[in-house]
């Protein structure tokens, strides 16, 4: 089995390998990724930056089972953020609603959105406008925000199954779309 | 991804966070098909939001640079991972959490540092001065200059008593940073214990409920600043309300009191 060389290997790649040096890279590649999703769970910046802290330290715990075969590694980083975030907020049980607003506003920078962080996120993004819009508003509520699928039945006054229902097909909805390849329609 | 609907309905819950810890773990153990439903749902949220928006606070980022620790560390490159790892929390997090052993701790640590500074030879502070915090006139500021997509438009009171005669505003929009600030003149005190104030924006593009904006309170008369957070992605900003709504809001309003309004474009 062939190893990958140094020169090649991806921040996660390198965190697995305990290079210590990777970890100003990690920040710097998904720092702003995951502190964004985290900032949409949590508007007390005191806890969005508890969030973030777990989420590292979970990454580099994770670092290892990483596997650029399976899928690309911003994917891999998101989904590990997006579970930490998630669990720690419902542990709080709390909802984004009953949060508040920064009081003197937000203390960050605005960074442009980077279009080339995740192929698969490039390769489905102008395909969103073809899913209907009950699934992604569905999935905007669930997936991006989190609210849960009693919150989304009440917030777009549909039944919980429907919600499911929309939520499911837009997601399969996506799948089939990157299995297809890009380009395809 | 084959599924029963019993297997499809644990992942849906699963990715909005309402398994119990037994599921989760059933999940994790027993369903390895669950990882590409968790997939799409990290891609959609990467291409419905472009990933990174905000860049994460700098001593934030400080914190966990220092705390890193990794498994299979080089000797003198980085400490093995220890069995169990607490998170560094914030400040005021540590404050928010503390306890009455924590008092003990205050008084403690106080007559420790009474006892120091008394001794303690004055010395220069090292490095550059705190940069003064910037205030939300200053970060509006900032955002106009540097938003390319800015909108502005009125904000004019109802008849509702929350606007009484005088309540006026404007609103500053990009719908590339899906953000904006709120200026509003004359808008009345709330007490947070009774009402919020809520800011809803009617997006062209959903049928059946504005887009919630935020909660918001105006703590003092004359000119308030207001920072606006969509909670969804606003595609089509049509029309800007203010309602008066339940300490933390609501979910759907009734629109029983609307205090101000704003036509984006007028």
């Amino acid at each position: 089995m062939q190893s990958t060389p140094a020169a090649e290997l991806t921040v996660l790649e390198r965190i697995a390998r305990g290079d210590s040096t990777a970890v100003d890279a990690c920040i710097k590649t998904y720092g702003g990724l995951i502190w964004s999703i985290a900032r949409r769970y949590f508007k007390r910046q005191a806890d969005a930056e508890d969030a973030v802290q777990e989420v590292f330290l979970d990454l580099w715990k994770s670092a290892a089972r990483y596997d650029r075969n399976k899928r690309s590694e911003p994917v891999f980083v998101a989904m590990i953020a997006k579970r930490r975030i998630i669990d720690r907020f419902r542990s709080e049980t709390r909802h984004p609603l009953a949060e508040e607003l920064p009081a003197t506003g937000v203390e960050n920078t605005h960074a442009d959105a980077d279009p080339e962080l995740c192929t698969e996120a490039g390769q489905i993004r102008d395909r969103l406008g073809d899913l209907r819009k009950e699934e992604r508003d569905a999935l905007d509520l669930g997936v991006v925000y989190g609210y849960s699928h009693a919150e989304i039945a009440e917030k777009l006054d549909m039944p919980l199954g429907t919600v499911k229902s929309h939520m499911r097909r837009g997601l399969m909805r996506l799948k089939g779309w990157l299995d297809d390849g890009p380009g395809t329609q | 991804m084959a599924q029963s609907d019993d297997n499809m309905d644990l992942w849906l819950r699963a990715l909005t966070g309402e398994l119990t810890a037994e599921e989760r773990l059933r999940l994790d153990r027993d369903d390895p098909e669950f990882a590409e439903l968790e997939e799409m749902a990290a891609i959609y949220d990467l291409a419905s939001t472009g990933g990174a928006d905000e860049a994460m606070p700098d001593d934030l980022a400080e914190r966990i640079r220092a705390q890193a620790v990794l498994p299979n560390a080089e000797p003198g490159n980085a400490t093995a991972t220890p069995s169990s790892v607490t998170p560094i929390q914030s400040e005021r997090s540590r404050t928010r959490r503390s306890s009455s052993a924590g008092l003990a701790w205050f008084a403690a640590a106080a007559s420790l540092i009474a006892a120091i500074v008394g001794w303690w030879p004055e010395t220069p502070a090292p490095g550059p001065a705190p940069q003064p915090t910037p205030t939300i006139a200053d970060l509006k500021h900032q955002f106009e200059t540097q938003a390319p997509d800015l909108v502005e438009f009125a904000l004019a009171g109802t008849e509702d008593p929350a606007a009484g005669d005088a309540a006026a505003g404007s609103v500053v929009w990009s719908q590339d940073a899906q953000r904006g600030y709120m200026t509003i003149r004359n808008l009345a005190v709330n007490n947070p214990d009774e009402s919020q104030y809520q800011l809803w924006i009617f997006d062209g593009s959903r049928e059946k409920h504005p887009v919630d904006g935020g909660v918001f309170d105006v703590t003092e008369d004359g000119e308030v600043i207001v920072p606006i957070e969509s909670k969804l992605p606003v595609r089509e900003p049509t029309l800007f309300a203010i309602t008066v709504e339940r300490p933390g809001g609501v979910v759907v309003s009734d629109q029983g009191r609307i205090a101000m309004v704003g036509k984006v474009g007028a």
